[in-house]
Protein backbone atom coordinates (compact mmCIF):
# COMPACT_ATOMS: atom_id res chain seq x y z
CA UNK A 1 0.00 0.00 0.00
CA UNK A 2 2.60 2.48 1.01
CA UNK A 3 4.53 1.64 -2.19
CA UNK A 4 1.52 2.32 -4.62
CA UNK A 5 1.03 5.83 -2.92
CA UNK A 6 4.43 6.95 -2.90
CA UNK A 7 4.47 5.81 -6.72
CA UNK A 8 0.93 7.62 -6.94
CA UNK A 9 2.46 10.60 -5.12
CA UNK A 10 5.64 10.34 -7.34
CA UNK A 11 3.54 10.36 -10.46
CA UNK A 12 1.31 13.24 -9.63
CA UNK A 13 3.86 15.53 -8.33
CA UNK A 14 5.97 15.27 -11.83
CA UNK A 15 3.09 15.03 -13.57
CA UNK A 16 2.32 18.39 -13.01
CA UNK A 17 5.51 19.15 -13.08
CA UNK A 18 5.59 18.48 -16.30
CA UNK A 19 2.59 20.03 -17.62
CA UNK A 20 3.98 23.30 -15.95
CA UNK A 21 6.99 22.95 -18.31
CA UNK A 22 5.13 22.37 -21.00
CA UNK A 23 2.99 25.38 -20.51
CA UNK A 24 5.85 27.30 -20.19
CA UNK A 25 7.55 26.25 -23.42
CA UNK A 26 4.41 26.85 -25.10
CA UNK A 27 3.86 30.31 -23.76
CA UNK A 28 7.64 30.81 -24.45
CA UNK A 29 6.72 29.35 -28.18
CA UNK A 30 3.64 32.08 -28.33
CA UNK A 31 6.11 34.92 -27.57
CA UNK A 32 8.17 34.24 -30.50
CA UNK A 33 10.88 33.11 -28.40
CA UNK A 34 11.66 30.30 -30.44
CA UNK A 35 12.10 32.16 -33.70
CA UNK A 36 15.35 32.21 -33.66
CA UNK A 37 15.07 33.42 -37.49
CA UNK A 38 15.02 37.13 -36.60
CA UNK A 39 17.99 36.80 -34.72
CA UNK A 40 19.54 36.29 -38.32
CA UNK A 41 20.93 39.28 -40.46
CA UNK A 42 18.80 40.60 -43.06
CA UNK A 43 20.32 40.28 -46.37
CA UNK A 44 19.86 41.20 -49.90
CA UNK A 45 21.90 38.57 -52.34
CA UNK A 46 22.70 39.47 -55.75
CA UNK A 47 25.56 38.38 -58.32
CA UNK A 48 28.32 40.75 -58.03
CA UNK A 49 27.80 42.14 -61.64
CA UNK A 50 24.38 43.83 -60.42
CA UNK A 51 25.41 44.29 -56.54
CA UNK A 52 22.71 45.27 -54.02
CA UNK A 53 23.22 48.50 -52.52
CA UNK A 54 20.06 48.72 -50.25
CA UNK A 55 17.38 46.80 -49.78
CA UNK A 56 13.96 47.40 -47.60
CA UNK A 57 10.46 45.90 -47.07
CA UNK A 58 8.11 48.64 -46.61
CA UNK A 59 4.58 48.01 -44.77
CA UNK A 60 1.86 49.81 -43.03
CA UNK A 61 -0.35 51.13 -46.13
CA UNK A 62 2.78 51.24 -48.30
CA UNK A 63 3.60 47.37 -48.81
CA UNK A 64 6.27 47.51 -51.00
CA UNK A 65 9.91 45.47 -52.07
CA UNK A 66 12.28 48.12 -52.75
CA UNK A 67 15.80 47.43 -53.54
CA UNK A 68 18.74 49.40 -55.57
CA UNK A 69 20.89 47.48 -58.43
CA UNK A 70 24.23 48.91 -59.56
CA UNK A 71 24.93 47.72 -63.14
CA UNK A 72 28.63 46.28 -62.54
CA UNK A 73 28.61 44.09 -66.08
CA UNK A 74 30.44 46.24 -67.77
CA UNK A 75 27.74 46.84 -70.94
CA UNK A 76 24.33 48.76 -71.05
CA UNK A 77 21.56 46.55 -70.77
CA UNK A 78 17.51 46.58 -71.26
CA UNK A 79 15.35 45.43 -68.51
CA UNK A 80 12.72 43.13 -70.41
CA UNK A 81 10.16 41.74 -67.58
CA UNK A 82 10.80 40.72 -63.37
CA UNK A 83 9.18 38.08 -61.54
CA UNK A 84 8.77 38.03 -58.02
CA UNK A 85 7.48 35.37 -55.82
CA UNK A 86 8.79 33.40 -52.60
CA UNK A 87 8.12 29.64 -50.93
CA UNK A 88 5.44 30.00 -48.80
CA UNK A 89 1.91 28.79 -49.56
CA UNK A 90 0.47 31.84 -50.32
CA UNK A 91 3.68 33.34 -52.34
CA UNK A 92 4.13 36.65 -52.81
CA UNK A 93 1.93 39.06 -55.33
CA UNK A 94 3.69 41.69 -56.80
CA UNK A 95 2.88 44.86 -59.14
CA UNK A 96 5.84 44.57 -61.43
CA UNK A 97 7.64 48.18 -61.80
CA UNK A 98 7.52 48.79 -65.58
CA UNK A 99 10.35 47.38 -68.30
CA UNK A 100 12.79 49.65 -69.45
CA UNK A 101 15.33 50.19 -71.79
CA UNK A 102 19.37 51.41 -71.53
CA UNK A 103 20.03 50.87 -68.10
CA UNK A 104 24.20 51.99 -67.94
CA UNK A 105 26.79 50.42 -66.74
CA UNK A 106 28.38 51.85 -63.52
CA UNK A 107 24.55 53.32 -62.95
CA UNK A 108 22.33 52.35 -59.82
CA UNK A 109 18.50 51.97 -60.13
CA UNK A 110 15.81 51.69 -57.95
CA UNK A 111 13.02 49.07 -57.86
CA UNK A 112 9.89 48.85 -56.13
CA UNK A 113 7.38 46.27 -56.36
CA UNK A 114 3.83 46.79 -54.59
CA UNK A 115 3.21 43.09 -52.88
CA UNK A 116 0.46 41.64 -50.74
CA UNK A 117 0.34 37.67 -49.56
CA UNK A 118 4.19 35.70 -48.84
CA UNK A 119 4.26 36.61 -45.70
CA UNK A 120 4.39 40.50 -46.28
CA UNK A 121 2.92 41.55 -42.49
CA UNK A 122 4.59 44.44 -40.29
CA UNK A 123 7.42 43.40 -38.28
CA UNK A 124 7.53 39.96 -39.45
CA UNK A 125 10.69 38.77 -41.15
CA UNK A 126 9.85 37.31 -44.99
CA UNK A 127 12.10 36.88 -48.08
CA UNK A 128 11.51 37.40 -51.53
CA UNK A 129 13.09 35.51 -54.90
CA UNK A 130 13.64 38.25 -57.32
CA UNK A 131 14.18 37.56 -61.00
CA UNK A 132 15.20 39.89 -64.01
CA UNK A 133 15.24 39.30 -67.15
CA UNK A 134 17.76 41.37 -69.37
CA UNK A 135 19.49 41.73 -72.72
CA UNK A 136 22.29 43.45 -73.83
CA UNK A 137 21.38 46.27 -76.94
CA UNK A 138 24.90 45.74 -77.99
CA UNK A 139 24.24 42.18 -78.75
CA UNK A 140 22.38 40.91 -82.18
CA UNK A 141 19.08 39.64 -81.37
CA UNK A 142 18.56 41.54 -78.12
CA UNK A 143 15.85 43.78 -79.61
CA UNK A 144 13.98 41.25 -81.92
CA UNK A 145 13.74 38.09 -79.68
CA UNK A 146 14.68 36.25 -76.41
CA UNK A 147 17.48 34.12 -77.83
CA UNK A 148 20.32 36.18 -76.24
CA UNK A 149 17.94 36.95 -72.98
CA UNK A 150 19.41 36.75 -69.38
CA UNK A 151 18.01 35.82 -65.79
CA UNK A 152 19.26 37.92 -63.10
CA UNK A 153 18.10 36.22 -59.79
CA UNK A 154 18.82 37.22 -56.20
CA UNK A 155 17.10 36.66 -53.21
CA UNK A 156 15.90 39.29 -50.22
CA UNK A 157 15.51 38.41 -46.04
CA UNK A 158 14.36 41.05 -44.49
CA UNK A 159 11.92 42.13 -42.11
CA UNK A 160 8.39 44.00 -43.12
CA UNK A 161 9.12 47.65 -41.34
CA UNK B 1 12.48 8.06 -3.93
CA UNK B 2 13.34 11.73 -4.10
CA UNK B 3 16.89 10.82 -3.92
CA UNK B 4 16.46 9.42 -7.05
CA UNK B 5 14.02 11.77 -8.67
CA UNK B 6 16.27 14.79 -7.70
CA UNK B 7 18.69 13.99 -9.83
CA UNK B 8 17.08 12.70 -12.89
CA UNK B 9 15.41 16.05 -13.20
CA UNK B 10 18.35 17.93 -12.91
CA UNK B 11 19.89 15.86 -15.71
CA UNK B 12 16.62 16.58 -18.05
CA UNK B 13 17.13 20.02 -16.87
CA UNK B 14 20.41 20.07 -18.16
CA UNK B 15 20.17 18.45 -21.34
CA UNK B 16 17.19 20.27 -22.03
CA UNK B 17 19.57 23.68 -21.53
CA UNK B 18 22.54 22.20 -23.77
CA UNK B 19 20.06 21.69 -26.37
CA UNK B 20 18.53 24.81 -26.23
CA UNK B 21 21.95 26.43 -26.94
CA UNK B 22 23.48 24.21 -29.46
CA UNK B 23 19.97 24.04 -31.53
CA UNK B 24 19.28 27.34 -32.08
CA UNK B 25 23.16 28.14 -32.51
CA UNK B 26 23.30 25.18 -35.46
CA UNK B 27 20.49 26.80 -36.76
CA UNK B 28 21.93 30.16 -37.25
CA UNK B 29 25.42 28.75 -38.19
CA UNK B 30 23.65 26.85 -40.43
CA UNK B 31 21.69 29.77 -42.48
CA UNK B 32 24.35 32.05 -42.46
CA UNK B 33 27.47 29.44 -43.74
CA UNK B 34 24.77 28.79 -46.45
CA UNK B 35 24.44 32.07 -47.49
CA UNK B 36 27.92 32.98 -47.58
CA UNK B 37 28.61 29.99 -49.85
CA UNK B 38 26.01 31.81 -52.59
CA UNK B 39 28.28 35.07 -51.93
CA UNK B 40 31.85 33.15 -52.64
CA UNK B 41 30.39 31.29 -55.27
CA UNK B 42 29.28 34.34 -56.77
CA UNK B 43 32.43 35.68 -56.46
CA UNK B 44 34.53 33.03 -58.02
CA UNK B 45 32.37 32.88 -61.18
CA UNK B 46 32.99 37.01 -61.38
CA UNK B 47 36.86 36.63 -60.98
CA UNK B 48 36.75 34.00 -63.50
CA UNK B 49 34.67 35.09 -66.40
CA UNK B 50 36.41 38.73 -66.24
CA UNK B 51 39.98 36.65 -66.12
CA UNK B 52 38.76 34.93 -69.24
CA UNK B 53 37.38 38.24 -71.21
CA UNK B 54 40.37 40.48 -70.25
CA UNK B 55 42.88 37.44 -71.66
CA UNK B 56 40.62 37.33 -74.93
CA UNK B 57 41.16 40.79 -75.39
CA UNK B 58 45.48 40.99 -74.48
CA UNK B 59 45.35 38.26 -76.98
CA UNK B 60 43.22 39.79 -79.49
CA UNK B 61 45.18 42.79 -79.21
CA UNK B 62 48.03 40.66 -79.24
CA UNK B 63 47.61 39.46 -82.93
CA UNK B 64 46.98 36.56 -84.77
CA UNK B 65 48.63 33.34 -83.11
CA UNK B 66 49.32 34.79 -79.56
CA UNK B 67 47.76 32.29 -76.73
CA UNK B 68 47.49 32.29 -73.28
CA UNK B 69 46.78 29.34 -70.90
CA UNK B 70 44.70 30.13 -67.64
CA UNK B 71 44.27 27.99 -65.41
CA UNK B 72 40.75 28.26 -62.71
CA UNK B 73 39.88 26.11 -59.82
CA UNK B 74 36.16 26.10 -61.46
CA UNK B 75 33.68 26.08 -57.97
CA UNK B 76 31.01 23.44 -57.33
CA UNK B 77 27.66 24.80 -59.10
CA UNK B 78 28.69 25.29 -62.34
CA UNK B 79 26.33 23.38 -64.44
CA UNK B 80 26.80 25.14 -68.24
CA UNK B 81 28.82 27.40 -69.57
CA UNK B 82 28.80 28.83 -73.46
CA UNK B 83 29.27 31.43 -75.90
CA UNK B 84 26.16 33.72 -77.18
CA UNK B 85 26.28 35.98 -80.76
CA UNK B 86 30.42 35.74 -80.21
CA UNK B 87 30.41 38.02 -77.71
CA UNK B 88 28.84 36.80 -74.63
CA UNK B 89 30.47 34.90 -71.92
CA UNK B 90 27.72 32.68 -70.34
CA UNK B 91 27.70 30.86 -66.92
CA UNK B 92 25.15 28.55 -65.87
CA UNK B 93 25.16 28.04 -61.73
CA UNK B 94 22.61 26.28 -59.92
CA UNK B 95 23.14 27.43 -55.79
CA UNK B 96 21.24 27.54 -52.81
CA UNK B 97 19.13 30.73 -54.39
CA UNK B 98 18.25 28.34 -57.30
CA UNK B 99 19.36 28.79 -61.04
CA UNK B 100 20.73 31.80 -62.30
CA UNK B 101 23.08 33.21 -65.53
CA UNK B 102 26.70 35.26 -65.07
CA UNK B 103 27.20 36.62 -68.17
CA UNK B 104 30.23 38.49 -69.41
CA UNK B 105 30.23 40.88 -71.89
CA UNK B 106 33.34 40.86 -74.74
CA UNK B 107 33.72 44.38 -76.70
CA UNK B 108 31.91 43.94 -80.16
CA UNK B 109 35.05 44.21 -81.83
CA UNK B 110 36.41 41.24 -79.74
CA UNK B 111 34.97 38.01 -81.28
CA UNK B 112 34.63 34.73 -79.02
CA UNK B 113 34.38 31.48 -79.91
CA UNK B 114 35.11 27.54 -78.95
CA UNK B 115 35.70 24.88 -80.58
CA UNK B 116 32.25 23.95 -81.16
CA UNK B 117 32.08 23.07 -84.83
CA UNK B 118 28.27 23.19 -85.13
CA UNK B 119 26.16 25.33 -87.45
CA UNK B 120 24.94 27.29 -84.60
CA UNK B 121 28.32 28.44 -83.52
CA UNK B 122 29.60 28.23 -87.40
CA UNK B 123 26.56 30.63 -88.65
CA UNK B 124 25.48 32.54 -85.49
CA UNK B 125 28.09 32.64 -82.75
CA UNK B 126 26.19 30.40 -80.34
CA UNK B 127 28.93 28.35 -79.38
CA UNK B 128 29.07 25.58 -76.51
CA UNK B 129 31.76 25.59 -73.89
CA UNK B 130 30.34 22.87 -71.80
CA UNK B 131 33.98 21.65 -70.97
CA UNK B 132 34.38 24.13 -68.66
CA UNK B 133 31.52 23.49 -66.46
CA UNK B 134 32.16 21.07 -63.43
CA UNK B 135 34.06 21.23 -60.34
CA UNK B 136 37.58 21.67 -60.40
CA UNK B 137 40.82 22.80 -62.20
CA UNK B 138 40.55 23.82 -65.82
CA UNK B 139 42.98 24.83 -67.99
CA UNK B 140 41.50 27.18 -70.51
CA UNK B 141 43.46 28.23 -73.95
CA UNK B 142 42.23 31.44 -74.72
CA UNK B 143 44.07 32.29 -78.62
CA UNK B 144 43.46 34.85 -81.22
CA UNK B 145 42.98 32.92 -84.45
CA UNK B 146 42.14 33.70 -87.96
CA UNK B 147 38.76 32.19 -89.47
CA UNK B 148 38.01 33.51 -93.09
CA UNK B 149 39.54 36.64 -93.07
CA UNK B 150 38.55 37.65 -89.28
CA UNK B 151 40.63 37.35 -86.16
CA UNK B 152 38.70 35.90 -83.65
CA UNK B 153 39.76 34.05 -79.78
CA UNK B 154 39.00 31.12 -79.46
CA UNK B 155 38.16 29.67 -75.90
CA UNK B 156 38.50 25.82 -75.35
CA UNK B 157 40.00 23.75 -72.77
CA UNK B 158 42.77 22.33 -72.61
CA UNK B 159 43.76 18.76 -71.05
CA UNK B 160 46.69 17.94 -68.67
Amino acid sequence: MSKSQASLEFLTTYAWAFVGIMVTLGALYYFGVFDFSRFLPQECIFPSQFECVAFSFVGGATDQIRFRLVNNAGETINVKRYSISNDLPIPLSCTNPSAFNGWLAGEERDFAFTCSGGGFIDNERTEAEISITYCAPATAGCTTGSAVDHTLSGKIKAVVT
Amino acid sequence: MHKKAQPALEYLMITALVLGIIVPTTYILFRTTSESNVKILYSQINQIGNNIIDTAETVFFSGEGSRIVLEVNMPKGVTNVKILANRELVFDIVSELGTAEAVFFSKATIPIISDDSTAGCINNGNCGLSDLAGEGLKRINIEAIDVSGTLKVRIMEVEG
